[in-house]
């Protein structure tokens, strides 16, 4: 299925991966913007920036935060501080913008759907983000993300406007590139595909139901598929038609085993572990560290417009829409006040690692 | 499809240019009569009216200096200049697009089975001459599809490709007319300047589509006089899918071409527009010339000429070479390369020398036995 990363590049730079030093530092990782420009963006993010909290895991740094309400409620990056289940990695903390503290938190709620979690200091009356009332900003403008800082922690523009992300499965194969059939041309190891006992020149005739006619459709219907669901899989085989059944794998799986394309979008920095799969995202080209994720976005009003939610490649940050977020902040505080939970929301408690 | 250059050779050569203006204007009055019938440049007219809406009507001098690359670090900006240049970003992003195509080469592989290379490419003529990189358009002559900014694929050729300076030519053959971009002047770009980049990383997505990068040119070296290495170097973050795709400047003129990046997020290095026709680069490459090598990127077949022998006789199989991965025998004679005849050795090393590394090749060659037999191999990559 990543046939389209894979083959993109007959010109392969394998060889090169080897000659290149590892790691640059963040500084010279970040753009460097024009001494008047940043002048600007540190201005119009103030108020933002003001509200912008630096969220502690186990006393290292593991994400930003945004303040949602003036009584302590902060919303930020769910993975980056939580494991599968909800549980938190270690000892959530949080360090205000102007104080000079860590707080200790406590997670209240936690959608897996959006990877946001809300925690809860104890403090009142905190300056709550500038939530931004225009929908989700075109094609071009300007993005700016906070820190704890003056100046702004990295400046963009939206590359894609805001769109559902795929799920992004993987079946570990590679297609021909045919506009009449799906033939597999590489069965990758270790992967969904190896799994199912799919072999190279396999016709893939139907996927989970779905008839396909085209390698590109295959493609695609993958893409939509969730990492670890369980597909029915129908092909052809010396012309008998068989069926197969495949537990997908997912894509970062698949591209973490490419060398090129991972070792391409790893020329930049990190990635975030959840990169993928948001109900509604804004592409944009900021340069952030996965731990520079959780915080607001401002556009050029100095409005907060969205919440980064996750480095996902050498040119793509993701930023959850603003309304998607406070939609789901809400969601998540009114399961705390009336105690109903879901298997994807953490009921309000005390929680430390060693309870669980 | 981005190609890696191991880093910046670059850095502190600020810019470089000589012949570049004069060479570049007479180019391009060239290439405006040679290569297709210069229609009147409606994406131009366009993207004029859309300067003058917004560019020259709203955005201040202050600004309007900083956009065309004449950096003062202590004019101040207000954010109502940062409106104004949004403004005009979003307007202009819109016709960009337009003429912003995805790529897709297929190549047949040794074994009969198709792969391809995606890229993207951009359209500069109403006919539809489409600039790309060299490593995207693999070889001349072959078949090729584009996807149109609303999704719509069309079909094309590959014309010709400047390997050294990684530039590449195509062309949509379903008539009909397209949107283009207008061409800038390269040998002009300035340190500092805003700069848009777009294209399809990672391969051509429907439920994605163009993918738009705004930055400013770091680094240049360019300049007709210098034809190894010549390139912009911007902060438009790259990555593979991105090669061949268009850097334009803030008024939307093509300057550049997406082609190779560094490990820094601030390298990512563009074909300087003008190699597209300087020291007539286009008029070769309108003929389906190819021609020079992508830096550090020769092709290897691993096989010693038998010196006795007129034909393209094998002696020795080099270790490690892909002569011996797929079983060439010293005393093996090539008789022909993707479908072609070849009569000599020198024949034969002209035709590993016109590939890529790593591309798929079809040999016919006579086993020492006489039975003559079809092997399909991949080319390696021979360092320099």
């Amino acid at each position: 299925m990543k046939g389209r990363l894979i083959s993109c590049g007959h010109v392969l730079l394998l060889s090169l991966a080897a000659l290149l030093p590892v790691a640059l530092t963040a500084q010279e990782q970040q753009r460097i913007l024009p001494r008047a420009f940043r002048d600007v963006f540190s201005e119009l993010m103030k108020s933002a920036a003001r509200s912008t909290v630096q969220v502690y895991s186990d006393g290292s740094r593991a994400a930003l935060g945004a303040i949602v309400r003036p009584d302590g409620h902060i919303v930020t990056k769910a993975s980056e501080i939580l494991n599968k289940n909800g549980e938190p990695w270690g000892k959530i903390e949080c360090q205000l913008s102007f104080e000079n503290q860590r707080r200790e938190a406590q997670v209240v709620g936690r959608d897996s759907r959006t990877d946001l979690a809300v925690l809860k200091i104890d403090a009142k009356d905190l300056p709550v983000v500038p939530w931004s009332t225009v929908e989700s900003p075109g094609v071009g403008s300007w993005l700016v993300t906070p820190g704890l800082s003056t100046y702004p922690l990295s400046v963009g523009v939206v590359s894609v406007a805001a769109r559902k992300l795929p799920p992004n499965a993987a079946l570990g194969v590679a297609l021909e590139n045919n506009e009449r059939q799906a033939r597999l041309t590489e069965v990758r190891p270790g992967l969904a595909a190896e799994a199912a006992g799919l072999r190279i020149g396999d016709i893939i005739r139907k996927f989970d139901g779905e008839e396909i006619k085209t390698s590109e459709q295959l493609r695609k219907s993958i893409r939509w598929h969730y990492p670890g669901e369980k597909v029915k899989i129908v092909y052809e085989r010396d012309r008998k038609l068989q069926t197969a059944e495949a537990e997908l794998s997912s894509l970062n799986e698949l591209v973490a085993r490419d060398d090129r394309s991972d070792f391409q979008n790893s020329l930049g920095g990190k990635l975030s572990d959840r990169r993928t799969g948001f109900p509604l995202a804004i592409q944009h080209d900021s340069v952030l560290r996965p731990i520079d994720c959780g915080g607001p976005v401002v556009d050029v009003d100095g409005k907060v417009v969205g919440l980064n939610i996750a480095r996902a490649g050498r040119v793509e940050s993701y930023a959850l829409p603003s309304s998607l977020v406070r939609e789901t902040v809400d969601k998540l505080l009114k399961t705390e006040l009336t105690s109903t939970s879901t298997e994807e929301q953490l009921p309000a408690r005390k929680s430390t690692p060693q309870e669980r | 499809m981005i190609r890696l250059s191991k880093s910046a050779p670059l850095m502190g050569f600020g810019r470089v240019s000589m012949r570049g203006i004069r060479f570049g204007t007479l180019a391009l009055a060239f290439l405006l009569l040679s290569a297709t019938r210069w229609p009147t440049p409606i994406g131009a007219a366009d993207v004029t009216a859309a300067n003058s809406a917004s560019t020259a009507g709203s955005i201040s001098q202050g600004l309007r200096r900083i956009l065309d690359g004449n950096l003062d670090s202590s004019t101040p900006i207000a954010v109502s200049d940062l409106r104004a240049m949004q403004g005009h970003v979003h307007t202009l992003s819109e016709k960009l697009k337009k003429c912003t195509v995805g790529v897709r080469v297929d190549q047949e592989r040794g074994n009969g089975v198709m792969s391809s290379a995606w890229g993207s490419g951009v359209i500069i003529s109403k006919d539809g001459y489409v600039l790309t990189a060299a490593h995207v358009a693999g070889q001349p002559n072959q078949a090729c599809k584009f996807t149109l900014h609303d999704g719509r694929e069309v079909d094309g050729k590959t014309l010709g490709m400047f390997r050294t300076l990684d530039a590449g030519l195509l062309k949509i053959t379903e008539g009909a007319e397209y949107p283009f971009a207008e061409l800038g002047d390269s040998s002009k770009v300035n340190v500092g300047q805003w700069c848009i980049a777009l294209g399809h990383p990672g391969g051509f997505q429907e439920d994605r589509g163009l993918v738009l990068r705004l930055g400013q040119v770091k680094n240049i070296v360019e300049g007709a006089d210098l034809p190894d290495n010549r390139a912009i170097t911007t902060d438009c973050t790259l990555v593979g899918g991105d090669s061949g795709g268009p850097l334009f400047d803030i008024q939307g003129r093509v300057i550049g071409i997406n082609s190779r990046i560094g490990e820094n997020n601030s390298t990512n290095m563009h074909v300087p527009v003008n190699a597209f026709h300087d020291g007539g680069a286009w008029d070769r490459m309108l003929k389906g010339d190819a021609w020079g090598h992508l830096p550090g990127q020769r092709p290897w077949l691993g096989v010693g000429q038998d010196e006795r022998s007129t034909e393209a006789k094998i002696a020795t199989i080099a270790p490690g070479s892909p002569a011996e991965k797929y079983k060439l025998q010293p005393g093996d004679v090539v008789v022909s390369f993707d479908g072609r005849p070849i009569g000599d050795f020198a024949a034969l090393r002209k035709a590993v020398e016109d590939c890529h590394p790593n591309e798929w090749i079809r040999l016919k060659v006579r086993r020492a036995s006489g039975t003559i037999e079809e092997v399909g191999l991949r080319l390696g990559k021979k360092s320099e």
